[in-house]
């Protein structure tokens, strides 16, 4: 490492696959993380991919890169994502006549130099993209941000060859199915090697919430002292200035849901709730406006597609995606938020964050073993449904509905103050400041954040 | 812009592909549709022209209506329920065959899935005038599914850029290629 000083710059590296002009979920987590640190005045270098990729596989927000901090270097290193290649005439004959032995024979490929389908054979030209960083403006700390877990190599690198530290920040999980709480990979598997080698030489672990961190320091006990919660937060462009306000009185509630819909979102549930809340004259009229993919794809599910329109009648009405230009102004069209969650102690769930800034009623229907339930404890407008029984569901909903019109201004005020703790900014001050002090040696200050 | 897509399975969803096709004609392509399954109705009117293509395959069965909230009781009831497996018998001797009878209809399936049909697909397009015709005009083919990918390359092959179609694989391509094709 270099000589330390409290005057100078530090530098950080941050490695990110996901960074605009990417419109990948993860992307908001990694651009605010590199602005965060670029204003508390290090420099920073972020190795991504090349922004062709982005145009050509998955669609890119340029309006993304605008956000981007002006001081930031942009290191970009191509990656080749054959798998997600559309293009036929690019398609190589082994491919089109024997499909089934091409995948096999590059999945096989792609994992030997390092352990993670599809996107092993990024890491060599990661790892050199960094030594050349280190090379010619020394490193002194390094960040990866996963998925994918590739992202960690680079610093891995670094510090096995200058003893850069490194911080490896775990946007979901290596070896843990948040979804079910089974592994990943198998004990004693490559994989499960290299991710407790690497969690031995971080100088932190991040996870986003609690549940996932106790998983991991439990699973990596001797690793455990580095481990450290930085929740997702909200971007504070949705803060909008002021509490919430009451709905009015001339008219229905109105609803609103946004966020993919998959099969184990309790729609049934809520609708069973929904239709039941119709029949109380207080009611009548409220409508339910559903906005997000169906499905995990483009083209929405026809199950689910259907299943909701079967609320037609009683108010519901799916409107499709939105984009997150537009969900500030779709917020402010809603009295009250649906929050749907299927079970998962270890979710949390980014539409939550970004419920909280709205400051507005929210309605839980989940199962409460879930990481969002915890949260929400103490926000002042929050109506759980006790269980996905429909007489609770009935019973949140209306609650919900009579808050949204008679809520005094001291509640909605302490609603807003609650959120402000989950603004993502607040999330990472406390860490940018200790790793300040720990590179520079620098006093450290703020507090932690809540886990 | 033209766009040609192409089907050759009948498990492929034809409401997914109507959806994408009125998107695209919603934006002011004119959409074709060069099959080897006979159209449901949904997707007969989201295209502009259908062709059947020979061999033909069955028609996909209507979807299955999903479970259903009942009004008046709150009660949910599936429509469809799959039927119960019947016990396996206990001859070790039938067990066996069982056994060989799935691996058989493994491979097969394997074997159909890789290179029968793909190459009945590519056979078909390729001796059909009208669908060769529509491909040559074609500003974007979309091979809809995996026995269409090899009639979709050999057209590439026969179409070379930059006066032939953009030829991609799935229809959330179909976008991107629509970009390409008007910047090249």
């Amino acid at each position: 490492m270099g000589a330390r000083s409290a005057d100078r710059r530090p530098h950080l590296l941050y490695v990110a696959w996901g960074f605009p002009p990417s419109r990948g979920s993860g992307v908001y987590r990694a651009l605010a993380t590199a602005n965060a640190f670029a204003d508390d005045g290090w420099d920073v270098t972020v190795i991504t991919t090349d922004r062709e990729m982005w145009d050509r596989y998955t669609g890119s927000d340029p309006a993304l890169e605008e956000r981007i901090h002006p001081g930031i270097e942009l290191v970009r290193v191509p990656f080749a994502w054959p798998g997600m290649e559309t293009d036929l005439r690019r398609w190589s004959r082994t491919r089109v006549y024997l499909p089934g032995m091409w995948r096999r024979t590059r999945a096989r490929l792609e994992k030997r130099p390092f352990p993670e389908t599809h996107y092993g054979p990024w890491r060599r030209p990661i790892e050199r993209a960094a030594l050349e960083v280190h090379a010619r403006h020394p490193v002194d700390l390094a960040i990866g941000t996963a998925n994918p877990n590739v992202d960690f190599t680079a610093p891995w690198k670094l510090h096995q060859a200058h003893g850069v530290p490194f911080v490896m920040d775990y946007r979901d999980a290596w070896s843990l199915n948040t979804f079910t709480g089974g592994r990943l990979t198998e004990p004693g598997s490559r994989a499960a090697k290299v991710e407790r080698a690497m969690l031995a030489d971080a100088a932190e672990a991040w996870f986003v919430n609690g549940p996932i961190a106790e998983w991991h320091r439990a699973e990596y006990p001797e690793s455990a002292a580095g481990m450290r919660v930085v929740m997702n937060g909200w971007d504070p462009e949705f803060d909008p200035g002021h509490p919430s306000t009451p709905a009015p009185a001339d008219r229905p509630v109105s609803f609103g849901y946004v966020g993919t819909i998959t099969p184990v979102v309790p729609v049934r549930e809520f609708l069973d709730g929904w239709r039941a809340a119709y029949a109380d004259p207080s009611f009548a009229g409220s409508q339910a406006h559903i906005h997000g993919f169906l499905g995990f794809y483009r083209t929405p599910r026809p199950d689910l597609a259907a299943l909701l329109k079967t609320g037609a009648d009683v108010g519901v009405a799916y409107e499709g995606p939105v984009t997150r230009t537009a969900l500030k102004e779709t917020y402010a069209g809603f009295d009250v938020l649906l929050l749907l969650q299927g079970e998962g102690r270890y979710i949390t769930g980014g539409k939550l964050f970004d419920y909280l800034s709205t400051g507005l009623p929210i309605v839980s229907v989940q199962d409460p073993s879930g990481h969002a339930w915890d949260l929400l404890h103490g926000y002042p407008l929050w109506y759980p449904a006790a269980t996905l029984a429909t007489a609770d569901v009935t019973a949140a909903l209306l609650a919900a509905a009579h808050g949204a019109r008679t809520a005094d201004a001291e509640t909605r005020c302490a609603a807003y103050d609650f959120a402000q703790a989950f603004r993502r900014d607040r999330q990472l001050e406390p860490r940018i400041s200790a790793l300040r002090a720990q590179v520079l040696g620098a006093p450290t200050t703020g507090s932690e954040a809540p886990e | 812009m033209n766009v040609l897509l192409l089907i050759g399975k009948s498990s492929t969803s034809h409401e997914a592909v109507a959806a994408e096709a009125a998107e695209l004609r919603a934006q002011g392509h004119r959409v074709t549709l060069g099959t080897r399954v006979p159209p449901r109705q949904v997707l007969a009117d989201a295209v502009d022209e259908v062709v059947l293509l020979a061999p033909a395959l069955p028609a996909p069965p209507a979807p299955a209506v999903p479970t259903a909230v009942t009004a008046a009781t709150g009660a949910v009831t599936a429509a469809t329920e799959k039927p119960a497996t019947p016990a396996g018998g206990g001859n070790p001797a039938s067990k066996v065959v069982r056994t060989a009878r799935k691996r058989v209809r493994w491979a097969r399936g394997q074997v159909s899935g890789a290179i029968t049909e793909p190459a009945r697909s590519w056979r078909a397009v390729k001796r059909n005038d009208t669908v060769m015709a529509l491909a040559r005009n074609a500003d974007v083919v979309v091979a809809v599914d995996a026995p269409m990918v090899r009639a979709g390359w050999q057209l590439g092959k026969a179409l070379p850029l930059p006066d032939g179609p953009e030829v991609v694989y799935g229809l959330p391509a179909a976008a991107s290629a629509l970009t390409r094709r008007a910047t090249r």
